[in-house]
């Protein structure tokens, strides 16, 4: 049986209608316009699926600036028109049709070289910043599109309620197949100021160190830059002097200026200085000294000698009796070291006392070595300080043959002139090294250092070289 | 052929914007001062800004303009403006009288273009919005996020608290 022509058997003539073969069509004509028919673009995946045709919503037509909801996804309404009158109003469409359509024309737009300029302009509207306006010029050619939307801007308006530095600008790329794509925010200029560290560290360094210090608590960046800047740091030690209530210790300047050979100290802070900052000379003019309970008082004649700690290398919170004038302070920090405090006690040397422990099972702090802390002074410049480092070892552990007890100190003193906490540390360290030689076997290095200290080796006490009196030597291990 | 005072030179923002000023008033930027010199004729090729928009380098050329006689500031002077205090000139403060973006980026720009004077102006001036204020308010003046725990902030501000009262 002969199948009635197709539109594929049958292409289309000339002539305006067509009479069919076959004795089943003798009477049948068709009106056939070879003008009218058009072909599409069905792929033969969308037969086999069945893909039912979905009636698409009445189009948008464009008729003013700016896109329309649907562009901000990629789809070009404006084209929606064209795409209309070629497959005609009849038919309802499948969305590979509109697909095959667009890639077409979005190919062509490529070739016919569409060319987008991007201008950005800074307006403010209502006060809030408006950031960016991104205007998009098209030069659509030969595309045939409607008049007047040859230029097309999309301004993007970056609102932000409140503070004009929340404002972001955004910027949008066209993908070149109709399709907008958000580009990376671009943080505002507060961020990225704020985020430079050079001009953190200017904006620092201009404020009083009160102020320095206060604002260290914002964030993060104020308070790494200021940990990593040594001009900042020093700013503040040179400017802030703070006498912590009760840590104001007198010494008998009768003997020597420096400490040296105090006499009896006069532990009556006087009225009105408890608190009182230091001035230049870090003294205070005698506001009534002299305390009649102990025989070798600090003349009233004699302005007293005020220590002033420095905070920034001791815990702010002072432990100490003050009552009895007595200070500890709790020092922040140094790699490797287990402990340090400075001991201000009266009618006593100051103590800065430095404790390691085994490095085995307790590192110490881990505060590098160098740093601008390492050159602060302890405390006021001009005044000795007896170095204590003590190395402290108690272990309890239990063994297959019973329990271990270990116990191993050993303390060493020395007497420093006033030298800044990375001086005292290293000096510190030395002296660590030796009191290992007798708790352990010495080691490579202490033999270095011994022989950097003496080359030729002729004391073998190494604490006769270092000039360290070791006090304490302790090394027990009981089995239990 | 034109004086060293009276050349000019041409700028190009990073909108690509062209701006013609003279070569003594672009020379308060380092950058372009070394560009001058590398390029050897000024005038002919375009400069390109590239990190600074048009608005702000006009801003930042207003600015220089002013500033042109102004001696160079040798190193001494730099170390010295550390221990100066935050005071400003009156036409300068009138000229950081902007919103805090365009403060912002003049800042970026003097940083960037390498005019030291211009970027002391900038943090003396925002020096001056941080003083007096606490962490909190600084945080909503600059819109700046903490991102420290609770119990770091505490920590920081026990071990500052000293200062408080001074």
């Amino acid at each position: 049986m002969a199948r009635p022509p197709g539109r594929r058997r049958a292409p289309p003539t000339d002539t305006d209608s067509t009479t069919l073969a076959g004795p089943a069509f003798a009477n049948l004509s068709i009106n056939f316009d070879p003008n009218k028919i058009r072909y599409y673009s069905i792929s033969k995946r969308d037969t086999k699926l069945k893909i039912k045709p979905l009636p698409m919503p009445p189009l948008p037509l464009r008729d003013g600036i700016g896109l329309l909801p649907l562009e901000r996804f990629g789809f070009e309404w404006t084209r929606a028109s064209e795409f209309q009158r070629e497959l005609g109003s009849g038919r309802p469409w499948v969305m590979r049709d509109m697909m095959d359509m667009f890639e077409a024309l979005s190919m062509n737009s490529d070739e016919k070289g569409l060319k987008f300029k991007t201008e950005q302009v800074d307006e403010k509207r209502a006060g809030y910043e408006v950031k960016k306006i991104e205007s998009a010029t098209r030069e659509e050619g030969e595309m045939g599109t409607v008049k007047g939307e040859k230029e097309m801007e999309d301004i993007e308006m970056a609102t932000e309620i409140g503070d004009a530095s929340m404002a972001r600008s955004r910027k949008r790329k066209y993908s070149g197949r109709g399709r907008y794509e958000e580009a990376e925010e671009i943080p505002s200029a507060s961020e990225r100021a704020f985020g430079t560290t050079e001009i953190v560290e200017n904006v620092l360094a201009f404020l009083p160190p009160s102020d320095l210090l206060l604002c260290l608590s914002t964030c993060k960046t104020f308070k790494n830059c200021y940990d990593n800047s040594r001009e900042l740091k020093l700013k503040t030690s040179q400017e802030v002097y703070k006498v912590v209530t009760g840590a104001l210790i007198y010494r008998d300047l009768r003997n020597n200026g420096n400490g040296l050979n105090p006499g009896p100290v006069n532990t009556q802070p006087p009225a009105g200085a408890v608190g009182v900052p230091t001035n230049a000379n870090n003294t205070v003019p005698n506001q009534g000294t002299s305390n009649t309970s102990t025989p070798n008082t600090t003349p009233a004649s004699e302005a007293p000698v005020i220590f002033a700690v420095n905070k920034l290398l001791f815990e702010p919170v002072v432990r100490g009796r003050h009552n009895q004038a007595h200070e500890t302070h709790q020092f922040k920090g140094a790699k490797g070291v287990q402990r340090a405090r400075l001991i201000c006690e009266p009618g006593k040397e100051n103590v800065f006392e430095v404790i390691f422990s085994n490095p085995r099972f307790s590192n110490g702090w881990s505060v590098a070595h160098t740093g601008s802390w390492t050159k602060l002074h302890l405390y006021d410049i001009g005044m000795q300080v007896q170095l204590r480092v003590t190395y402290s070892d108690h272990r309890h552990y239990e063994t297959p043959r019973g329990e271990v007890t270990v116990t191993k100190t050993a303390t060493a003193t020395l007497s420093c002139p006033s030298a800044t906490a990375g001086q005292l540390f290293a000096r510190a360290r030395q002296v660590h090294a030796i009191l290992m030689g007798y708790l352990f076997v010495l080691s490579t290095s202490t033999t270095d250092l011994m022989k950097s200290i003496d080359p030729e080796m002729k004391d073998s006490k190494p604490e006769n070289l270092i000039a360290c009196s070791v006090t304490t030597v302790k090394r027990e291990k009981h089995l239990s | 052929m034109a004086s060293e005072g009276e050349q000019t030179v041409k700028l190009v923002s990073s909108d690509n914007v062209e701006i013609v000023t003279e070569r003594k008033v672009a020379e308060r930027s380092m950058l372009i001062k070394n560009m001058i010199e590398d390029l050897g004729a000024p005038g002919e090729e375009p400069i390109p800004i590239m990190n600074v928009s048009e608005a702000v380098l006009r801003k930042v050329l207003e600015w220089c303009t002013h500033h042109k006689n102004d001696p160079a500031p040798s190193q001494d002077d730099d170390a010295d403006s550390r221990k100066k205090t935050t005071d400003i000139e009156d036409w300068d403060q009138k000229f950081m009288q902007v919103d805090q973006e365009m403060l912002f980026e003049i800042i970026l720009a003097a940083n960037y273009m390498d005019i030291k004077a211009l970027l002391d102006v900038g943090c003396k001036t925002v020096a001056n919005m941080i003083k007096g204020k606490s962490p909190e308010e600084i945080r909503k003046t600059f819109n700046i996020q903490n991102d420290f725990t609770p119990e770091e902030e505490d920590q920081i501000r026990r071990e500052n608290e000293w200062a408080e009262d001074r």
